[in-house]
């Protein structure tokens, strides 16, 4: 019987996914629980099995397509199930397998050796048939094998060459194109500015109390926990804090109505060798210190290898970002979509600074906030951050 | 882990199941006082006693029967032919009688049949054949053909073990002029499985036994040459290892079956059919086949090296096929 293979939704706020590759071809059999075919959702890719056993009968959305969840991707003939019931009444009869052995596709070709002037080997005539090569055009490709006939090489050839959009005419210049991680950021990174009015404030922050309390902690948390702890938990926790007070940086605007979440997941840059990624960490406003640094160290580390799933990328309110790993001090970040706030903490340097009337040497560190002037005002926006940098000078201690 | 000669590796396997089942017992002409012709079981009487490698009379017919007979009574007998060749004269006692007594009685036959098969030691006509393939074709029998000492200890366990009648076919070129490294350990290899000896790109050899290492050499000279050529060594004819074959044929959509065998009716002719079934639209060349010709081996050596398959016969056809 013929069952809709459709675009499966992997998150909750996930509404459409993008084909990367089919790993079954028409006519292929498939076993249950084999992947069928590989998407790419934000940037994270999935394989995706199939829940039934048959043959792929149909491919209806190709490769590099997106399409909305839901949507019918493909056709199986599936093989009814031995062990379901009577479906209206009828014993479905399960399809007794012919072959034993799993046999290659004997595809169909509808390109065939008729009348042309050259004969064409049936692996040639399937790659032209998959990959849409009409006979006119298998005609013209030069063939290298013998006597001249076209090879799996040579129409191989043709096809990559025919995808090959650009050529690359200077030689002080490399044309490459967008992989998809990129494309999906210059996407994000447009849509971002032309959707939110980008307003920033700036704080200063005398991060002695922050580097102190951290040189008390350090080891013993380090033997305790088993990672470093860092200035970013220090900052995370102070930040959960007070969007818990300042939920209005915490929110996001749908249509005309503003959305103000009393819950945090907070979203932490993660800069991995595939690009940028920010992963979520759900639920930070009931965590503790030793939790949140936990999930923290935890999903950036995900990110790195590779591991996240899609829902680890969805669902922030807010966003934090360090923007001094290589020493800057001050940057103007653009906010994640939907978020309406996101944080940038810059490099922690020993400046001079005056307290009580005297220079003294202080490690002086920038907060920047980039907010959506749409709903967070400068009043909103500059206040929260400036909290931030006072909790951060004054706190008594962490409990950790 | 030791380098053994293929030979040696034999020995060891059947050394270390006798030791391991006292059911199994080795029986064939000149096996027990002389060690075997080809010394194989040499030292086996005196180790184990009588009873575990003996003599027998001179009738392949009569040595196969009672063996039949043993395995029928819940002992596992290796059997030995002096000569791949002989086995005609005991064709029936495992054809009709081994190979159907499961169909026909539901009673097991777990008899191992050791042959020494193969030419290009001179032996002539009689002495030099590879008859594998008069044995495919018969369902409740099993075949196998290893081509190096590890797959020689690996294969004559899992013959041994096998509930099911199983010809062993060893290459007497290969006993002392092939060295490989043994693991100590009680491995076995299953039968029906293949084994990519070497990989490649451009082009497929399936083959099995002495040819293994011909098309190896053939594989290396085309590698100076820009061409990649895969090895699959079937190690067992029957069941061959369909999936290995189909795997090969979609990696390279180009395959030449290789065997010293015979060509016409050779387990090269099922395997060409098989892909040309089920690989049809992987396939960018004719299926080839390089085996020895339809003649009996000669006795003299420039004839017989004109009929058998060498490397440079399996080089030329491999070149060809790259090329189509």
């Amino acid at each position: 019987m013929e069952v809709d293979i459709v675009m499966p939704q992997l998150g909750e706020s996930i509404a459409e996914g993008t084909i990367v590759k089919w790993h079954k071809k028409i006519g292929d059999r498939i076993e249950k629980d084999e992947t069928i075919f590989e998407i790419t959702t934000d940037k994270i890719d999935s394989e995706i099995p199939s829940v039934y056993a048959g043959r792929l009968s149909k491919i209806l959305v190709m490769e590099n397509q997106t399409v909305a969840v839901g949507a019918v991707v493909g056709i199986i003939e599936a093989e009814a199930d031995m062990l379901s019931p009577t479906i209206g009444g009828h014993t479905v009869k399960p399809i007794s397998p012919g072959v034993q052995v799993p046999s290659i596709v004997n595809r169909q070709s509808s390109i065939r050796n008729e009348g042309g002037s050259r004969q064409y080997s049936p692996v040639v005539l399937a790659l032209a048939q998959e990959q849409g090569v009409s006979m006119e055009e298998l005609e013209k490709i030069p063939g290298t094998g013998n006597e001249g006939r076209v090879t799996k090489q040579d129409i191989a050839a043709y096809v990559a060459s025919r995808s090959k959009v650009f050529a690359s005419v200077r030689s002080d210049e490399d044309i490459i194109p967008l992989d998809r991680i990129k494309k999906s950021m210059a996407e994000h990174m447009v849509k971002s500015l032309h959707t939110s009015a980008h307003t920033f404030s700036v704080s200063e922050v005398d991060c002695q109390r922050m580097v102190d309390e951290r040189e008390r902690q350090r080891q013993e948390f380090e033997k305790k926990h088993g990672m470093k702890l860092t200035y970013t938990h220090f900052i995370a926790q102070v930040v959960v804090n007070l969007l818990k007070e300042t939920p209005m940086v915490n929110a996001s605007l749908e249509g005309d109505k503003m959305i103000i979440k009393k819950y945090v997941n907070l979203g932490v840059a993660v800069a991995t060798d595939r690009g940028l990624l920010v992963p979520v960490v759900k639920g930070a406003h009931l965590m503790s210190f030793v939790e949140l640094a936990k999930a923290i160290t935890g999903i950036s580390e995900k990110a790195k290898n590779h591991q996240l799933v899609p829902d680890d990328v969805h669902g922030g309110t807010f966003t934090m970002t360090n923007n001094g790993t290589f020493g800057n001090i001050i940057a103007l970040p653009i906010i994640n979509q939907p978020q309406v706030a996101i944080l940038a903490y810059g490099a922690i340097k020993k400046r001079p600074v005056v307290v009580e009337d005297k220079v003294v040497v202080r490690p002086v560190m920038y907060l920047t906030l980039a907010y959506d002037h749409r709903i967070v005002d400068g009043a909103t926006g500059g206040s929260f951050v400036q909290k931030v940098a006072d909790v951060l000078e004054t706190f008594k201690s962490f409990i950790i | 882990m030791a380098t053994l000669t293929y030979l040696e590796a034999i020995s060891l396997g059947l050394k270390e199941e006798i030791k391991r089942d006292q059911n199994v017992f080795c029986l064939g002409e000149d096996i027990g006082v002389f060690g075997g012709a080809f010394k194989v079981t040499k030292g086996f009487q005196e180790e184990f006693g009588y009873w575990k490698c003996f003599d027998t009379p001179l009738s392949d017919s009569a040595i196969v029967g009672a063996s039949i007979g043993a395995a029928l009574m819940g002992m596992r007998p290796v059997v030995e032919i002096q000569f791949a060749d002989f086995i005609t004269c005991a064709f029936t006692q495992i054809v009709n009688n081994a190979a159907k007594i499961h169909y026909r009685w539901g009673a097991k036959v777990p008899m191992t049949v050791r042959c020494p098969s193969g030419g290009g030691v001179g032996g002539g006509p009689f002495h030099s054949q590879n008859p594998e393939a008069w044995f495919l074709r018969v369902p409740g029998l099993k075949v196998v053909c290893p081509s190096t000492p590890y797959d020689c200890k690996g294969l004559i366990k899992a013959a041994i073990r096998d509930d099911n009648p199983v010809i062993f076919f060893e290459h007497k070129y290969l006993y002392r002029r092939i060295k490989g490294e043994v693991p100590a350990d009680d491995y076995v290899i299953p039968i029906g499985k293949a084994d990519v000896k070497r990989e490649g790109t451009d082009v497929s050899v399936v083959t099995y036994g002495s040819t293994v290492h011909s098309s190896l050499e053939a594989a290396e000279r085309l590698a100076q040459e820009g061409v990649s050529v895969e090895v699959v060594d079937l190690r067992s004819i029957h069941p061959y290892d369909k999936e290995a074959v189909l795997a090969t044929v979609k990696k390279t959509n180009k395959v030449c079956v290789v065997h010293e065998d015979t060509l016409t009716g050779g387990v090269g002719a099922e395997v060409a059919a098989f892909i040309a079934e089920h690989a049809f639209s992987s396939l960018d060349a004719p299926v080839r086949r390089v085996a020895a010709l339809d003649t009996p081996i000669p006795y003299v050596p420039a004839l017989e090296e004109a009929v058998l398959p060498s490397t440079e016969k399996i080089y030329q056809v491999l070149k060809e096929l790259a090329a189509y």
